[in-house]
């Protein structure tokens, strides 16, 4: 994993959050999205932060997209997480992604 | 010749025969009118005789009772007085004679007259009679008798009055019968001599009776060849005198008649044939030389006439060179095997045209110095020709020349200086023929002529490129020297006059700098070309660029443009277009009179028309409302202005010419603006050549200051360290946070689809970012050379697509032969915090 980004996995089985800090373009949104899909395979809900990017284009909206696929195939339920004027929020909701995938201003951490 | 010469005395020999006819005419009709004038003069003297008797007559008294009285009263009368020298006597009514002034013995009164012819007339008819020569019965001399009727008391005729003249003192007395000439003579009416040459004392008859028949069936005439007693070959001129039935001789011999008109023409047929004679000598002499002359008459013909064509065709000739040309040219026709021509420049001989001279000997002898030793150099310092006619006597004289002498066979050589009008020497003329003694008198001539041509025409070649010059710079003073200069805007233009004869026709351009730090950029065009047209086209754009300082729109500027255009002679329906732009904002404002629509090129390569601001063009018809339009132009874009020689071509439709303009334009939207005016000219053109005048003028907004220009492969990890160089350029600038993350974004996806889709995975490609600033503004163009576009195209692109348009305030992107540009522009906002 380059050093543009790094993701940490916290939580319970039940729940896990995938929290991704620094920067996600075309060079690292693939590698992260493997990282979080193989993660978090088995775990029925999935709460991917955002809150920590300093910047993220399009390649990070297809990374949420893919999640969103993919979490209805596993019948787990994602939420995306990404306060107001946060870099990624601006783009998720340029990119009207609420209609396929909640986004919270923040989340409880365990529940 | 000798014809002639024969002709001509042919001729002479007429006139001069008919010059003697002439004279022996009228000498002939000299003589006849001395006849006449000798017979008004018989006839005076008998009618006045008659006259006489007749008053004598009318006294009363005579009768043979009476005749002593009778006899006194006729000597008393003194009848010799009165020309009756043989005295005036009566006749009774019988025909006896009483009475006379002369004395009668008495024994022989009464005299029987009754045999007299007259007497016998005179008592049958009653009418006065004169008689023909008679003999005198008593004075036994020839006379002539008149006689009248007497009449007595009863008035009854009773006698016959009588007067009688002796012919032999008739010629003393009565001279003036004669005019003093020995040649008239006074015949009576049986040819009797009356008055002779000589005192008539016997009756005589000069002339044949047929001869005299003649001249009394003729009344009067002249007779020649006449022979007889007046003497053999007699020219006889006569007259009758009717009163006394005379006729009147004048006789001379032809000699005396025809000698004047017989010399006359002897001697004028002698120097006739002496002219002839001499002629004739001469002739054979002149012949010769009259066929040398008529040669030489025809040479200088054909002379004159080569000399003629020549000066035609060198006047309309523009040049120096093309004059010099034209000039060995013609010499080399006339089989000459070489020819130069040098003029002087600077203390040097320069040549000007040459003719079968080798490269070598040209080379040579390009330049020579003046002071040279050669006949090229030596003409010009003497003013005088130099020939040779063989190579012997060239090299002899220039030894130094043998070498280009042999090459060139210099056998007949001349070498002439050539001169102005003013005699001026300005260079020389220098001809050779490979054959010795080439030139003759002929020819030296037609060299000579071609010499004095070239030499006029070379002088007028060169006073015409002068004036050419001088007329090309006052055609290009009415054009602006140059473009402004700005350091936000780039400019170019290029120029087509469409009269052959003109370097600027009808069409113009200015560019200005405005007081309030906007430019105007104007292009216009008056209708038609030519002269009449650049004159308008001059003073309508000094008018505008006096104008446009004082004028707050383009708009205004058009008005006031109107009010002066109407006073310039073909100043109407002139079409213009006026631009003000705001270098540093990018704010257009624009007007257009009639004129074709600016073309408006992104920096993205895409192009449209300005279709805005549009009018009529000027005075069409006066005082029309003008508009004005407005545009932001983005940095890096650029403005096309043009005239309608651009887009109107008579076999097109000014909308294709439109779409091909914007088409090429767009193909070349990268290029500088004065490549793109010079390459726009040319390909619009390129078909077929301009009917009209074109100009062509391009603006481009330069971005104020570039803040980057990075060429980068298109990698995916080349995307990082680029918006860490942006990160550091935007707090350089001092962007507001805002700002910053949009421009970071939007400027990431447009190199994220560089990276994604530009190019075929296999390749390697690059992508270009430039990036700069303007004071309110960011502007970021990303470009890459690739074709390959995934097959996700569309979907991916399309979400990049609205990401880009959504947090720019300018996208655009175009996709041309040489590859995808995307242009973003990010209006700052300058006034928040930072």
């Amino acid at each position: 994993v380059s050093d543009l980004a790094t993701l940490s996995i916290s939580g319970s089985s039940e729940q896990l959050v995938a929290e991704i800090a620094g920067e996600i373009d075309l060079s690292n949104a693939s590698s992260l999205e493997w990282q979080i899909t193989e993660a978090t395979a088995d775990c029925p809900a999935l709460i991917v932060d955002l809150s920590a990017l300093t910047y993220m284009d399009s390649a990070g909206v297809n990374l949420i997209r893919n999640l969103a696929t993919q979490a209805i195939d596993r019948g787990q339920a994602l939420r995306i997480v990404a306060p107001s004027d946060s870099p990624a929020r601006v783009l998720l909701d340029l990119m009207s992604i609420q209609a396929t995938v909640p986004v919270d201003e923040s989340y409880e951490p365990a529940v | 010749v000798t014809a002639a010469i024969l002709a001509v005395a042919v001729a002479g020999g007429i006139v001069a025969w008919r010059g003697y006819q002439s004279t022996r005419a009228s000498a002939l009709r000299e003589i006849q009118q001395q006849a006449t004038a000798a017979a008004r003069n018989a006839d005076t003297f008998v009618s006045d005789r008659l006259a006489l008797l007749s008053t004598l007559a009318s006294a009363r008294g005579y009768s043979a009772t009476q005749r002593g009285s009778i006899d006194r009263f006729l000597v008393r009368i003194n009848p010799t007085a009165h020309g009756f020298s043989a005295g005036i006597g009566w006749i009774d009514a019988r025909g006896y004679l009483w009475a006379a002034s002369i004395p009668i013995p008495a024994r022989l009164i009464p005299i029987d007259a009754r045999s007299r012819q007259y007497v016998r007339d005179l008592l049958r008819t009653g009418t006065r009679q004169v008689s023909g020569v008679l003999f005198a019965q008593i004075l036994r001399v020839p006379v002539i008798v008149m006689s009248v009727p007497t009449y007595g008391s009863d008035r009854r005729l009773n006698g016959i009055l009588t007067g009688s003249t002796e012919l032999g003192r008739l010629e003393q007395s009565e001279r003036a019968l004669r005019f003093g000439s020995t040649s008239v003579r006074i015949l009576d009416s049986t040819g009797h001599l009356v008055i002779g040459n000589a005192p008539v004392t016997s009756i005589t008859t000069p002339l044949a009776p047929s001869q005299l028949a003649l001249m009394h069936s003729r009344r009067a005439g002249v007779l020649q060849h006449v022979s007889g007693a007046l003497g053999d070959n007699r020219v006889i001129a006569f007259a009758s005198v009717p009163i006394a039935n005379w006729t009147v001789l004048v006789d001379v011999s032809p000699g005396a008649l025809f000698g004047d008109a017989r010399q006359k023409l002897e001697i004028e047929l002698a120097a006739l044939l002496a002219v002839v004679i001499l002629s004739l000598i001469g002739a054979g002499l002149m012949a010769r030389q009259l066929g040398n002359s008529l040669e030489r008459e025809r040479e200088a013909r054909l002379r004159t006439e080569l000399l003629e064509a020549h000066a035609t065709r060198v006047a309309a000739l523009p040049s120096v060179p093309a004059v010099a040309g034209a000039t060995v040219d013609t010499l080399a026709s006339l089989g000459l095997a070489t020819a130069a021509i040098y003029l002087v420049r600077d203390k040097q001989l320069d040549l000007i045209a040459a003719r079968g001279v080798s490269d070598r000997v040209r080379d040579l002898t390009a330049h020579l110095p003046a002071e040279a030793d050669t006949p090229v150099a030596e003409v010009i310092r003497t003013g005088a020709p130099i020939q040779t006619n063989t190579i012997e006597e060239f090299t002899a004289r220039y030894p130094h020349l043998r070498g280009v002498a042999q090459e060139l066979r210099f056998n007949s050589t001349i070498a002439m200086p050539l001169k102005t009008v003013d005699g001026r020497t300005i260079g020389s003329l220098r001809v050779s023929a490979t054959e010795p003694q080439w030139l003759d008198e002929g020819r030296r001539a037609l060299l000579f002529g071609l010499a004095a041509e070239c030499g006029v025409a070379l002088e007028r070649a060169r006073l015409l490129e002068q004036e050419h010059q001088i007329a090309s710079q006052l055609q290009h003073s009415l054009l602006p020297d140059q473009l402004i200069t700005h350091e936000r805007l780039s400019l170019g233009c290029s120029y087509y006059a469409g009269d052959p004869s003109l370097e600027v026709g009808g069409d113009w351009y200015e560019t200005l700098h405005l007081p309030d730090g906007r430019v105007a950029i104007t292009v216009g065009d008056v209708v038609g070309h030519g002269l009449a047209a650049t004159m308008a086209m001059g003073r309508l754009r000094a008018t505008l660029a006096a104008l446009a300082p004082t004028c707050i729109s383009p708009a205004e500027l058009i008005n006031r443009l109107e009010v002066f255009a109407e006073q310039i002679p073909g100043g109407a329906s002139s079409t213009v277009t006026c631009a003000f732009i705001h270098p540093e904002t990018g704010q257009l404002a624009y007007a257009s009179a009639g004129h074709p629509p600016i073309l408006a090129i992104e920096p993205s390569g895409s192009a449209r028309f300005l279709e805005r601001g549009r009018s009529w063009p000027l005075t069409f018809p006066a005082g029309q409302e003008r508009y004005d339009a407005y545009e932001t132009l983005t940095p890096g874009s650029a403005l096309l202005f043009y005239s309608d020689g651009l887009i109107e071509r008579r076999r097109d439709r000014v909308d294709d010419r439109l779409s091909r303009l914007r088409e090429t334009a767009k193909a070349l939207a990268h290029r500088e603006p004065q490549q793109l005016c010079d390459e726009l000219l040319a390909r619009m053109t390129a078909d077929a050549p301009p009917e009209d005048d074109i100009v062509i003028l391009a603006v481009k907004l330069l971005p104020a200051v570039q803040l980057l220009d990075a060429r980068l492969p298109a990698e995916p990890s080349q995307l990082a360290p680029l918006r860490s160089r942006l990160r550091e350029l935007m707090d350089q600038e001092m962007i507001a946070v805002a700002d910053r993350e949009r421009i970071m974004l939007a400027l990431g996806e447009a190199c994220a689809n560089v990276v994604k889709h530009a190019y075929d995975p296999q390749q390697q490609g690059e992508m270009r970012v430039t990036i700069s600033r303007e004071d309110h503004a960011l502007l970021a163009v990303v470009a890459d050379q690739g074709r390959w576009r995934s097959p996700r195209l569309e979907s991916d692109c399309g979400r990049g697509t609205l990401i880009m348009r959504e947090l720019s305030n300018s996208f655009d992107r175009t996709h041309v032969a040489s590859g995808t540009s995307v242009s973003l522009r990010f209006d700052l906002d300058t006034d928040q915090e930072l």
